[in-house]
C-alpha cells in the first residue's frame, strides 16, 4: 500500500493527581505539556515522553508524592494504515520504564482504509 | 427436527427430498436452508425434509441473497428467512421484530444459506448469513457470550484494541475453515453477506448503525473488516491518519484503559469535534 504508516507515540499518565500535586509536577518539569482533564475526584494528567526527558525529576515528583503505582504508566501508542506491526522501545522510553514502578500501557489505533486488493463486495446480493 | 424457531413469524414450507417446492429450485441447482444443527445431525446431503423460507407469492423473497428485502436501512432478518421491521403499509409503522433469545452461535439458532448455484456438496461452499435483532443483548460463540447491547462496536472485538477486526475475522473464518457453522452477526440495519467460493470473507463485522455490507466470496482468504476510524474520518471528511492520532490522544487524556476502545457512535462524535477543530 503506497500511503502505508505507522507512528509509536510514548507518553507518562497519572491516573489521578490532585491540583497541588499538579502544580508540584508543573514545578518540577517546566518545559513539559500537561494534558489534564476531571475524572472522578481527580485529575488525569498526561504528557509526551521525548528524548532528553527529565527522568530524574519525574522519579523525584513519584517518591515525594507518594502516588500509587497503580495510578501511573507508560503511554505507548501505535497508529498505523495496517492490521499488524510492532513497536520497538527507544532506549530513552526503556530508561523510564526501568527506573519507575508503574505500568506500561499500550494502545493501538488501526486506520484501516480501502486499498488496492482488499476482497470487498462483489459478493451475490 | 430442531429448527432455528427464532425472529419473524413466517410461511414455511417443508420440502421433500423428491420434489422441490418451488419452481426455481431444482435438482441440480437448488436452494437450500438448513439449521446447523440439521447439518450437523442428518449430514449434509442426507436430509429428508428442509425447511425453506422463499414464498412462492412473493418474487423478492426468491433472491436468498438479498438480505432484509434489500432495505437494511428499516429492515432486520434475525434468522435469515424472513425479513420483519418492514413498514405496514397500512399503517405506516414499523413492524417490530420479536424478541430473540440468547444467540447460540455453534448450535440452532441460526440459518445457512447454500449458494444456490452451487449442490451442497461441501461446507466451503456455504454462504453464511448474520442474524441479530434489537433485543438480542447478548451473542454466544461457543463457550463465550458477549454482551451485544453494550458490547464495543464489534462483538468479535471484545479482546481489546480497535484494530481487532482482522483478527476476529480471521478467527470467525477459521471456524467456517475448520468445518463448524459459523454465523456472521449484524446488529438491525446492519447486514451481511458474504459469498464464498472457497473459504468465508466477512468484510463488516463490526455492529454498524447504517448498515454495512458484507464481503464477496474470495477463495481461499478470510477477511475482516474494522475500519472505524477511517470510516468514522471519512464520514465526517477528516484524515484518517489524522484522527487516529486524535483518538489516541484522547484516549490517554480521557484516562481510558488501553482496551476502553470507543464505540462507533462515539467515534463519529469525536470526528465531528475533530472536524469542527479545523482538521
Amino acid at each position: 500500500m503506497a500511503d502505508a504508516f505507522q507512528e509509536a507515540t510514548f507518553g507518562f499518565r497519572f491516573m489521578s493527581l490532585t491540583e497541588d500535586e499538579l502544580g508540584r509536577l508543573r514545578e518540577l518539569l517546566p518545559s513539559v505539556t500537561f494534558t489534564r482533564r476531571s475524572r472522578g475526584s481527580g485529575l488525569v494528567v498526561s504528557f509526551d515522553l521525548t528524548e532528553g526527558f527529565d527522568v530524574d525529576s519525574l522519579c523525584a515528583f513519584i517518591a515525594e508524592s507518594g502516588v500509587q503505582p497503580n495510578t501511573y504508566s507508560v503511554w505507548i501508542s501505535l497508529i498505523a494504515s495496517g492490521d499488524q506491526g510492532g513497536v520497538a522501545l527507544p532506549l530513552h522510553i526503556l530508561a523510564i520504564v526501568r527506573r519507575i514502578s508503574g505500568g506500561v500501557d499500550f494502545s493501538f489505533a488501526s486506520c484501516l482504509g480501502d486499498s488496492p486488493g482488499t476482497p470487498s463486495g462483489g459478493g451475490p446480493q | 427436527m430442531a429448527e432455528a424457531g427464532l425472529g419473524c413469524k413466517r410461511s414455511r414450507v417443508q420440502i421433500s427430498a423428491a420434489r422441490p417446492a418451488f419452481s426455481i429450485f431444482h435438482a441440480s441447482k437448488r436452494a437450500d436452508t438448513m439449521s446447523a444443527n440439521e447439518a450437523v445431525s442428518e449430514g449434509l446431503g442426507n436430509r429428508r425434509s428442509v425447511p425453506s423460507f422463499p414464498s412462492g407469492d412473493d418474487p423478492q423473497s426468491w433472491n436468498l441473497f438479498a438480505y432484509g428485502r434489500d432495505n437494511p436501512m428499516l429492515v432486520t432478518d434475525p434468522d435469515g428467512r424472513e425479513a420483519c421491521g418492514e413498514v405496514d403499509t397500512k399503517t405506516g409503522k414499523v413492524v417490530p421484530c420479536p424478541p430473540q433469545p440468547l444467540v447460540n452461535v455453534g448450535k440452532i439458532a441460526f440459518v445457512l444459506v447454500v449458494d444456490k448455484q452451487k449442490e451442497l456438496s461441501t461446507i466451503a461452499d456455504i454462504v453464511l448469513r448474520g442474524l441479530a435483532s434489537a433485543s438480542t443483548t447478548q451473542l454466544q460463540l461457543g463457550a463465550q457470550v458477549y454482551d451485544w447491547a453494550s458490547a464495543p462496536r464489534n462483538p468479535w472485538c471484545l479482546a481489546g484494541s480497535t484494530a481487532s477486526g482482522a483478527g476476529a475475522g480471521a478467527a470467525v473464518g477459521a471456524l467456517g475453515v475448520a468445518g463448524g457453522p459459523v454465523v456472521f452477526a449484524s446488529e438491525p440495519g446492519g447486514f451481511l453477506i458474504g459469498g464464498a467460493t472457497g473459504w468465508v470473507t466477512g468484510m463488516n463485522l463490526c455492529r454498524s448503525s447504517s448498515g454495512s455490507g458484507g464481503g464477496g466470496g474470495q477463495s481461499g482468504h478470510v477477511k475482516g473488516g474494522n475500519k472505524a476510524i477511517a470510516d468514522a474520518a471519512r464520514e465526517e471528511g477528516v484524515d484518517p491518519k489524522k484522527f487516529g492520532k486524535f483518538i489516541e490522544a484522547e484516549k490517554r487524556a480521557e484516562g481510558r484503559g488501553p482496551t476502553e476502545n470507543y464505540t462507533y457512535d462515539e467515534l463519529k462524535a469525536l470526528a465531528q469535534e475533530f472536524k469542527a477543530q479545523g482538521h
